[in-house]
């Protein structure tokens, strides 16, 4: 009986457990998705709605024009392109340019290594508008201004990026590294074939944030092209406001369109995190 | 008398610039950088469609460069790196910064010229002439305010009136106005300009804020602080947290559409008078870059004067709520029509040949700065109205050099 | 004239000794600069970049923090430390100092911590957990111009949900975005829900690597899940806590955006100026003094600097890897 009883009371306690969990997800989830809720009801909003106060959390209207009228303001079929193309060719060049620095500051011993890590973290360190005018300067003097190179090249690289993912390469053990050596592995293989694949879920996340950046940079872009041809969805988003008011609805409804594309990454990803070591075997 | 000469040499020169670019036939582009939202695209292109029905050879590029700061920065870099557009638009603060990169525009305008464009918005040397203005007006919830106030103490009284605590629970629902000393010291300065008041003298030797004039002006700012909502944030999309407000002509669109979705009543009105009917004007001005081929330079003059003319300053202004930048713009037909069929824009047509610009020393920026800080502290009780006034004049003396 | 050479050859000798014995043992081994070759060829494609985009213009920068900068006769008149004498006497900075200060010494710890906890949540075997991720996510992934406009709301003095939150305990509402008091929390709990769901996905891809021969042996061993959590998951969780620590460090002595959209400018009394924001002040709005928003940004750099160097050497201890 007595076992009975304690198992029963397992078991109960057990299910409090799981629904504190669940109440605790629900209501972390609730504030997060708060903003996201109201851009989306907005997006459908007439002007006066979107303005008005108190403000109307439950939408009234279904106005689905403003998707329309927001996609026709500015050539927004070209700054999703350039938005893509500049995401996408920049993750791929910073992943590869994060691996191989990731690596030699996590595995490899070589003069300088810790003056050169600290410079590379302190370039984080200065606020990015400081250096936009000597960049101006110098993607003009290499004639890149308005020019697909000067929103791609100055991008390759991510001291965040080798940081995160040098992070991980450290916790790999260095036994891997001698055995892989002893079967007559090169460094290079030895990272490409067994580096990286154990750092999966890292590698996605440098992706992930990489994509997630590039798809968002505007001042940047802003400031380095003048044809309209050659700008991105973010800049596209600032075409809605002005220093006296702003256009809400349109905004909304452009913003909807422009995270579909990241949202749509991050639940195809989701899997490479969830995944992690179990299929390396390895370990 | 030297400098007399020069000038006439500029202007026979600029005389043949003019002859040049209006006859040449040889494809010339300008570009023309700018940061008007979206809502503005047709009118730009608009105008500069009907430039090229004059000019077929020339055409306009408008270039989009965003962002307050993403613009600033992008005319600096140009400057630095030698690499200018044709002409862009400046808020008057940068002006000082990139001045010895522009071209004075004084001799290449006849004196009727001049003296068409509205008298508070003349530059200095015509180092840029105005584009896209507007003016502080009196806004006011005609739900709350019946009839606009027309003196100051009638402004004042209606406040007191109007700021109420509708439920009773002891924190006030609605202000009689609205304050944002933070962001918008032009409030201030409004009064200030109406009180005959200045924040220097003529020659820029003194420091006048604290005469009588400035006192009194600032005394009649500090004492709506029980009566103003004070804050940073935009009054227009607080629709019926404030009765009134002295605010920019420009966001009349907004004030608009936020008043129809709340079920109110939005209108304009002249500022209440003081001294003077005053008030103050902001926005953008044009300039001209130097470095810049001559044919260039000819066709972007070509296309300054045209935006000048008063049916185009008319109309640029009909369309995009602003206001036009010329008395002739002021009395023309399409601006006279526009009047007619939008109640909301006369107060400030009627205002704007009343209105003062801020002064073009080239420390105005930091200026005002000081002038925002000691509104601030003294509308949210940080510092006594003299200590707040007495520090905020040393510190603009230090900034005459 | 013979012996003084001598001596000085002796000297010469004994310094040379000296040096020998003061450069680290490796460095005299062949491979070590093998080693070291190799590993710049690596590095090459990143440093090269950075080169051209970063350390030049950072080095422009502290240039033009030396000069009273003049735009049409670029860089301008040198002045040497004007600026810094300047910067060093104004009020304003030791201000937009402390409130930074103060910012980062809240959101740091308050964010890494609730970032612990949302990723140890869904790394659960829970239902919806999917979904959870993704919500999680989307506050980092909105446009900014979308989250401020929501949390304008929900800051407002009349209408906002947080006074509403707090009369229903029968609290006085709080002008949260018009109060000089409470300007930097407001700032804080903005920058906290801005974050805490990109720092629980880093965390996350962690836990994941983590082998679950460490969980099993602990289960063997009868551990309780808590234990389990507290000696397995977060220890070896430490690298990438250590990363946060430093990435959201620099992050937020960097804030900026949050301040500038929330408040339209540096808060009522610049309560919540910071010194990014001091810096775009000074070069950005309205006044042009590069030269002063330069020099403020290299005082800036080296307080991160700093910072980061001393976090660094503390994490030699603590951090470990597997």
């Amino acid at each position: 009986m007595e076992a009975v009883r304690t198992g029963e009371q397992y078991v109960a306690r057990q299910r409090a457990y799981r629904l504190m969990l669940y109440v605790l997800l629900a209501a972390g989830c609730a504030v997060m998705l708060l903003p996201f809720f109201w851009m989306l009801t907005t997006s459908f909003k007439t002007e006066a709605e979107a303005l008005r106060i108190p403000p109307q959390w439950i939408p009234v209207s279904f106005r689905w024009q403003n998707y329309i009228e927001a996609w026709n303001a500015a050539p927004f079929g070209w700054y999703f392109f350039n938005s893509f193309f500049m995401a996408i060719t920049t993750t791929i060049g910073e992943v590869f340019t994060t691996i191989l620095a990731a690596y030699a500051f996590a595995k490899m011993r070589f003069f300088g290594k810790g003056p050169v890590f600290a410079i590379l973290l302190g370039t984080m360190m200065i606020p990015g508008q400081m250096l936009l005018l000597p960049n101006y300067v110098t993607i003009q003097r290499l004639g890149w201004y308005d020019q697909y190179q000067a929103l791609i090249i100055p991008w390759l690289v991510s001291v965040f990026g080798i940081f995160l993912l040098r992070q991980f390469f450290r916790s790999v053990p260095d036994e891997l590294r001698d055995a892989a050596r002893i079967d007559g592995c090169g460094r290079f293989r030895f990272l490409f074939t067994i580096m990286v694949p154990l750092s999966k879920p890292a590698i996605f996340t440098v992706a992930l944030l990489k994509f997630m950046g590039s798809w968002n940079s505007f001042q940047w872009v802003l400031i380095m092209t003048k044809t309209a041809t050659m700008r991105t969805v973010p800049v596209g988003l600032q075409l809605f406001s002005s220093e006296v008011g702003t256009a809400y609805e349109k905004l909304m409804a452009a913003s909807v369109m422009a995270i579909i594309p990241i949202l749509a990454l991050f639940l195809f990803t989701q899997k490479q995190f969830i995944q992690g070591v179990a299929r390396t075997g390895i370990k | 008398m030297k400098l007399r000469n020069t000038w006439i040499a500029l202007g026979l020169l600029a005389l043949l610039f003019v002859g040049f670019a209006a006859t040449a036939t040889e494809p010339v582009t300008i570009e023309f950088w700018h940061r008007f939202s979206e809502r503005h695209n047709d009118t730009l292109l608009e105008l500069a469609a009907r430039f090229q029905e004059r000019y077929p050879h020339i055409t306009v590029e408008w270039v989009y460069q965003g962002s307050y700061s993403a613009l600033q920065t992008t005319i600096n870099g140009a400057v630095v790196a030698g690499e200018v557009p044709t002409m862009t638009i400046f808020y008057e603060n940068w002006i000082p910064a990139v001045a010895d990169a522009l071209v004075p525009l004084e001799p290449f305008f006849t004196a009727e010229e001049i003296a068409d464009i509205v008298p508070g918005l003349l530059y200095e040397n015509l180092l840029t002439v105005p584009f896209n203005k507007s003016i502080m007006v009196l806004y006011y919830i005609e739900d709350y305010v019946p009839v606009p106030p027309t003196t100051w103490q009638e402004f004042y009284d209606l406040c007191v009136a109007n700021t109420v605590d509708e439920d009773g629970d002891g924190q006030i629902d609605r202000y009689g106005t609205g304050l944002r000393p933070a962001s918008n010291p032009e409030q201030f300065l409004a009064l200030l300009a109406q009180n005959n008041g200045t924040i220097l003298n003529e020659d820029w030797t003194e420091v006048t804020l604290d005469n009588e004039a400035g006192l009194e002006a600032l005394e009649f700012y500090a004492s709506l602080a029980p009566y103003a909502w004070i804050t940073s944030e935009y009054l227009n999309s607080n629709i019926g947290y404030v009765a009134m407000a002295i605010d920019t002509s420009a966001g009349w669109y907004y004030w608009n559409k936020a008043a129809e979705g709340a079920g109110l009543t939005v209108k304009t009105a002249e500022l209440p008078v003081g001294e003077k009917a005053a008030s103050f004007i902001q926005g953008t001005n044009i300039g001209l870059f130097k470095d810049v081929p001559a044919e260039e330079f000819a066709a972007g003059l070509l296309f300054l004067k045209f935006l000048l003319e008063a049916e185009n300053t008319g109309y640029w202004a009909a369309r995009s709520g602003y206001l036009p930048v010329t008395l002739g713009g002021l009395q023309s037909q399409t601006w006279l029509d526009h009047l007619a069929t939008h109640p909301e824009a006369v107060a400030s047509s009627i205002m704007m040949p009343l209105g003062v610009s801020q002064i073009t020393h080239p420390n105005y920026g930091d200026m005002r700065d000081v002038l925002s800080t000691m509104c601030e502290e003294i509308l949210l009780g940080a510092e006594t109205l003299e200590d707040a006034l007495a520090v905020a004049v040393s510190e603009i003396e230090s900034l005459l050099e | 004239m013979n012996r003084s050479k001598k001596l000085l050859a002796t000297w010469l000798n004994k310094l040379v000794a000296l040096w020998w014995q003061l450069i680290p043992l490796e460095w005299r081994s062949p491979t070590f600069w093998k080693d070291s070759a190799w590993a710049y060829i690596y590095l090459a494609p990143a440093l090269i970049i950075l080169g051209v985009f970063t350390f030049y213009p950072f080095f422009s920068a502290f240039r033009l923090s030396l000069f009273k900068v003049d735009i049409p006769n670029y860089p301008g008149q040198y002045i040497g430390l004007d600026h810094f004498r300047y910067i060093f006497g104004d009020k304003y900075f030791w201000r937009a100092l402390w409130n930074t200060v103060y910012i980062v010494g809240i959101s740091v710890p308050v964010t890494i911590s609730l970032a612990l906890l949302v990723a140890s949540l869904l790394n659960k075997s829970l239902r919806f957990r999917a979904f959870a991720r993704t919500s999680f996510f989307l506050s980092y992934i909105t446009p900014m111009v979308a989250v401020i406009m929501v949390w304008r709301l929900m800051y407002h003095e009349s209408y906002g949900l947080l006074n509403y939150f707090l009369s229903l305990f029968g609290m006085n509402r709080i002008a949260w975005l018009n109060d000089p008091a409470y300007a930097k929390p407001a700032v804080i709990i903005l920058n906290v829900w801005r974050y805490v769901g990109y720092q629980a996905i880093i965390l996350l891809a962690g836990m994941q690597g983590i082998d679950q021969m460490y969980y099993e042996a602990a289960r063997i061993d009868g551990a309780s899940g808590f234990q389990a959590w507290r000696k397995i998951t977060v220890p070896l969780l430490t690298p990438q806590i250590f990363f946060l620590l430093i990435i959201s460090m620099i992050g937020s002595f960097k804030i900026f955006t949050e301040v500038y959209v929330l408040f339209n400018g540096p808060g009522p009394l610049k309560a919540a100026e910071t010194l990014v924001y001091y810096i775009m002040r000074q070069g950005f709005f309205g006044t042009q003094h590069l030269g002063r928003a330069a020099a403020a940004s290299m005082i800036l750099f080296a307080i991160i600097f700093v910072v980061t160097l001393l976090q660094m050497q503390i994490a030699k201890r603590r951090v470990h890897y597997q």
